[in-house]
């Protein structure tokens, strides 16, 4: 009976309160600029990011001064486990205790789910490390953008460059999910202006443990290149097929998605093969002193194309704040929108307004054997350059649709 | 020709894979009726346990490296297998479902554990020269891991045979297959027979595993995960307990998927596999005794 | 303890829960920050929401003795139908409730007959069968339905103005602790009925109530149909509190965390099933950031390096709970609390 009575005086006092009691504390000016770098810092893409990334990130802190708008910067390591799930309350968890901008996010779906807390809470999200175009396209929002590679500029550079050295014939090896459909289309639009198509792309279900049936397929059907669009686990089992079978020696092998970090664990499996990255550390005189430090710093390892975006990013972005004179994510993003900049890791680079996609040029290399390999990690020779108007899909055909 | 000469090899080789994980498996839920969800991280614990001692060795003598490893490996499972019924399994006895669950945790924590020691990066296996090479059998060049897979298989296959059939151990699990209740009865010390049936399980579950790592270049935290389902498909194919029902339904099961994926759409092979699993399950002529 | 006495102590819990919003306390390490802050708020709401889903799970499993491992289909089908519904299809809230309450119904029903022509092992291999399927099937992305592994995030417009954004999330937050409240409740209703102690006779011997006349097939399905759609329902609150659908919570880990959320909390004691469900998801977010925590850096790497991977201290976890305290934590409470009131109880079977 008692209970029931003090039930409307908790009522009153819960509207009281939620019209009065704010839900966060306001940042006080000298609290410090906070980047929170989310990633996997355990999982599969730990090599690719993981611990390199904060690295990479807090090394551009320190190069800028280690202070902005009179605020010390501090760099936030968050651990997302490669759940969506994870990432998505980390984010919600940094950004609400003052966290100005959201850097890495590795992992497609871990990327897609902070990009919409970022919306949420209009703070920043810069991903370096994930793959899928829709970040640009139909997950676009004003307080995201995209800033290394995606699957659409993989499938363009690999693909525009072999085909037009003359290789028409394709067969395809396609993972059964999103990444794997949208290389495939990417890819065959991309050989398409140089006469190439895919006579053949076999999809792979989901877990597929042996590929040599596949491999003999493929070998029958005599095409002039094999495309392996796969990710992860899946690269590595058919690129082992396909030179058990013999064929690497009878058609050139393309990968869809391959890092140095993928290399340096089994260097043997992807000699030969050709990709696309948007940066390698011994590309140019500002990349490897880069990567100098870099390996000072990480016993020895070369950074990764992700981990080099990082500090790009961060970078850029702390001089955006500087300029700007605030971390408030409007003003910056009016001030980033079409700007033009280069540094070590972005070339002809500009943050593009239609759809946050920034573009740079990207680099198309071949995997060298290990008997080429001059020094430790130098597993690449780059063979083409595509230039950044060309690398990312035109913003006349984004499917963005910008509410901003 | 080649082309079915190559699948063929190749379909036995995978089948070779799936009976030495499955194999185990069928002996320990035939006989001790435990349906051990621990056999992946087995294999998984194992396969780390010969790479690590592998490792040991300079990679310049392959051959003796990768034999090591092996040992270490079937070593590493035995053990494995054994901790984890004497420690786990046996306090258990008066309850399945408890001894289903204690495998599931005994799963997630060993897998978890090699990849917190090791990381979650594949870890390449070093190989001697000559299983990196292929051998021309009918016009088809097969990989020889194909090839060693099946000859240890085979092996292991009459092994276990041997040891059904000739030895006293051998009689009790066959009896123990049939009918556990009348054997306890019997006064036979069915205990001991369970630790010894288990721990050959996870011996064969090593191999399997360190074979698997020679079979794809490189081993990782989670193919011991997903090769289970494989095993479990094998083991409910075919029948439980029974070596060579074993040997056969692995056999089938990795033709049908070789055969299908190359002469059908792809994936067609793995889904009918799958299918084959339901309908075994659905349509046991034994009923659920069996399960 | 007294009914009056435990039903004061619920309220009490609930009316604390309730106001968790305005308490500012910082609470380290448990939190990273206040109580109050989103993110904390957030955290909290999805404990609540895997409370709800294995208090749904332990109808089946800790009552019947249905051991399935395809419950989280059920979960990821009110996730994914509630996300499809209102970002694909743009239809407005109260369609699409009704829309994911009436699949949840009917789906299960047509699942569960067939899955439960069998039994034991063989109906725990054929319910993961299922759950494997499904999952395959919102990986494929099919008609560009489910987003594929890159998950279905829900714009602005698709969400209930009640629910976006941050200033909201404090309303999120009740509207998990409103769904874990009502799921506790029905299935407190549902246990006590007569439906309920058939169930609980099913789980003891399903042979000897078959005897009695009773059908046992129809109950294991009724109670298969009701654990579902009480799992749904926590689907729903989900997509919100998430802001869209992930393809993990489709993943046969998923369905394996079910199993050890309900047998870490207690088999067969609702409460038990809610504190394991959101301890397990707490341990799941923190274990990380609390390994980082000073206390344990100073351990050596022997300690240090499996304590910080949340699955091996909860598959530890586990394995001791189900070797000494088969009752979970929920049983060793109960087990405690005799040794003090010297009154025995019946602890959850297995």
């Amino acid at each position: 009976m008692r209970i029931a009575r003090v039930i409307p005086f908790l009522c009153a006092s819960a509207v009281l309160a939620n019209t009065l009691i704010p839900i966060s504390p306001a940042p006080a000016d000298t609290a410090p600029v906070k980047i929170a770098v989310i990633t996997d810092m355990s999982g599969v893409y730990s090599g690719l990011s993981g611990q390199g990334a904060v690295i990479a990130t807090k090394m551009a802190v320190a190069d800028f001064g280690g202070k902005v708008l009179g605020r010390p910067i501090v760099v936030d390591a968050v651990d997302h486990q490669n759940s969506a799930t994870i990432a998505e309350a980390k984010a919600r968890e940094e950004f609400g205790s003052g966290a100005d901008l959201a850097m890495d996010l590795t992992n497609s779906a871990a990327a897609i789910a902070v990009a919409s807390v970022a919306k949420d809470v209009h703070k920043l999200a810069i991903v370096t490390g994930a793959a899928s175009t829709a970040l640009t396209g139909a997950d676009c929002n004003k307080y995201t953008y995209h800033y290394a590679y995606d699957s659409y500029a993989l499938a363009h550079g690999t693909g525009a460059s072999v085909a037009r050295a003359g290789f028409k014939t394709w067969y395809g090896i396609v993972p059964d999910y999103a990444f794997g459909k949208a290389m495939l289309s990417d890819f065959t639009a991309a050989i398409a202006p140089y006469g190439g198509k895919f006579i053949h792309a076999d999809t792979m279900p989901l877990g597929t443990t042996d590929f040599s049936s596949y491999m003999l397929a493929a070998r029958n059907a005599h095409p002039q290149v094999l495309a392996l669009l796969n990710a992860g686990a899946d690269t590595v089992n058919s690129m082992k097929a396909a030179k058990e079978f013999g064929l690497d020696k009878q058609m050139k092998i393309v990968v869809g998605l391959l890092f140095l970090s993928d290399v340096d664990a089994l260097p043997d499996v992807f000699a030969g093969s050709r990709i696309t990255d948007s940066w390698y550390w011994n590309e140019d005189k500002a990349a490897r002193a880069f990567a100098d430090r870099f390996a000072a710093a990480d016993n020895g390892l070369r950074p990764t194309s992700v981990q080099a975006a990082d500090y790009s990013a961060t970078m850029q972005w702390l001089k955006a704040v500087k300029a700007v004179g605030s971390t408030d994510a409007d003003k910056i993003v009016a001030y980033l929108d079409g700007r033009k900049f280069d540094d070590f890791y972005a070339h002809h680079a500009e943050w593009r307004a239609r759809d946050h996609r920034v573009i740079h040029d990207m680099y198309v290399m071949d995997v060298l054997p290990k008997s080429e390999v001059k020094e430790p990690h130098a597993w690449m020779k780059i063979v083409d350059t595509i230039p950044a108007d060309q690398a990312f899909r035109p913003a006349s055909e984004s499917t963005c649709q910008k509410t901003w | 020709m080649s082309t079915i000469v190559l699948l063929v090899v190749t379909g036995l080789g995978l089948g070779a894979l799936y009976f030495l994980v499955a194999s185990g498996l069928s002996l320990i839920w035939g006989l001790m009726r435990v349906l051990n969800f621990a056999h992946g991280a087995l294999f998984t614990v194992a396969a780390y346990a010969g790479w690590s001692i592998a490792n040991t060795i300079p990679a310049t003598d392959a051959a003796r490296a990768w034999s090591i490893g092996l040992l270490g490996a079937v070593l590493g499972g035995a053990i494995a297998a054994f901790l984890l019924e004497t420690v786990l399994i046996r306090p258990l006895y008066a309850r399945p479902v408890g001894q289903v669950l204690v495998t599931v945790g005994a799963a997630l924590a060993a897998v978890a554990l090699v990849e917190a020691m090791y990381g979650d990066d594949p870890k390449q296996l070093v190989l001697p020269a000559w299983m990196s090479a292929n051998t021309v059998i009918a016009g088809a060049s097969i990989p020889n891991t194909r090839l060693l897979l099946i000859v240890v298989a085979l092996a292991v296959l009459g092994l276990l045979l041997i040891l059904l059939r000739k030895t006293r151990y051998g009689l009790i699990v066959r009896a123990g297959v049939e009918n556990r209740a009348m054997v306890e009865a019997l006064g036979i010390n069915v205990h001991r027979a369970f630790t010894i049936v288990f721990t050959i399980g996870g011996a064969a579950a090593g191999l399997g595993g360190y074979l698997a790592g020679t079979y794809f270049g490189y081993i990782d935290p989670q193919r011991g995960t997903s090769m289970l389902i494989f095993a479990f498909i094998v083991v409910v194919v075919g029948r439980l307990g029974s070596m060579t029902g074993c040997a056969i339904a692995a056999a089938v099961v990795a033709l049908v998927q070789q055969f299908l994926n190359f002469y059908a759409a792809a994936g067609v092979g793995d889904f009918s596999v799958v299918l084959l699993l339901a309908l075994a399950l659905l349509i046991r002529p034994r009923g659920a005794q069996t399960l | 303890m007294t009914r009056s006495v435990s039903i004061g102590l619920a309220l009490a819990l609930i009316a604390i829960l309730i106001a968790v919003p305005w308490i500012g306390i910082p609470l380290p390490p448990l939190f990273g920050e206040p109580l109050r802050s989103p993110g904390s708020l957030s955290l909290l709401a999805v404990c609540f929401v895997f409370g709800a889903l294995a208090v749904s799970y332990d109808l089946l499993f800790g009552y019947t003795g249905l051991l399935s491992f395809g419950h989280a289909l059920y979960f990821a089908m009110g996730v994914y139908a509630t996300a499809i519904a209102l970002e694909r299809w743009h239809w407005s809230l109260i369609p699409t409730l009704l829309f994911v309450v009436a699949l949840c119904v009917v789906v299960p029903a047509i699942v569960g007959a067939i899955c439960l022509r069998t039994h034991d092992v063989a109906f725990a291999m054929v319910t993961l069968a299922f759950a494997q399927a499904g999952s395959i099937v919102v990986l494929q992305n099919p008609f560009g339905l489910t987003g594929g592994e890159e998950g279905l995030p829900l714009s602005t417009q698709s969400l209930p103005a009640i629910f976006a954004g941050v200033a909201n999330s404090r309303n999120l937050y009740w509207l998990a602790l409103l769904l874990l409240i009502f799921t506790y409740a029905v299935a407190r209703m549902l246990v006590g009925s007569r439906a309920g102690r058939v169930w609980q006779a099913i789980r003891e011997n399903e042979r000897r109530v078959a005897t009695v006349g009773l059908n046992t097939y129809l109950f294991k399905l009724g109670a298969f149909v009701c654990s579902s759609v009480l799992a749904s329902l926590a689907g729903i609150v989900y997509v919100f509190i998430e802001g869209g659908a992930t393809s993990e919570i489709t993943t046969a880990n998923f369905t394996l965390a079910l199993l050890v959320m309900v047998v870490l909390g207690g088999v067969g004691t609702l409460w038990g099933a809610v504190l394991g469900g959101m301890l397990y998801e707490y341990l799941d977010f923190r274990l990380v950031v609390l390994s980082s925590a000073s206390g344990l850096q100073s351990l050596p790497p022997i300690l240090r390096v499996p304590l910080s991977e949340p699955l091996f201290v909860l598959g530890v976890l586990f394995i001791l709970l189900v070797l000494f305290v088969p009752g979970g934590l929920a049983g060793a409470f109960r087990r405690l609390s005799s040794l003090s009131t010297r009154t025995t109880t019946l602890t959850g079977g297995q």
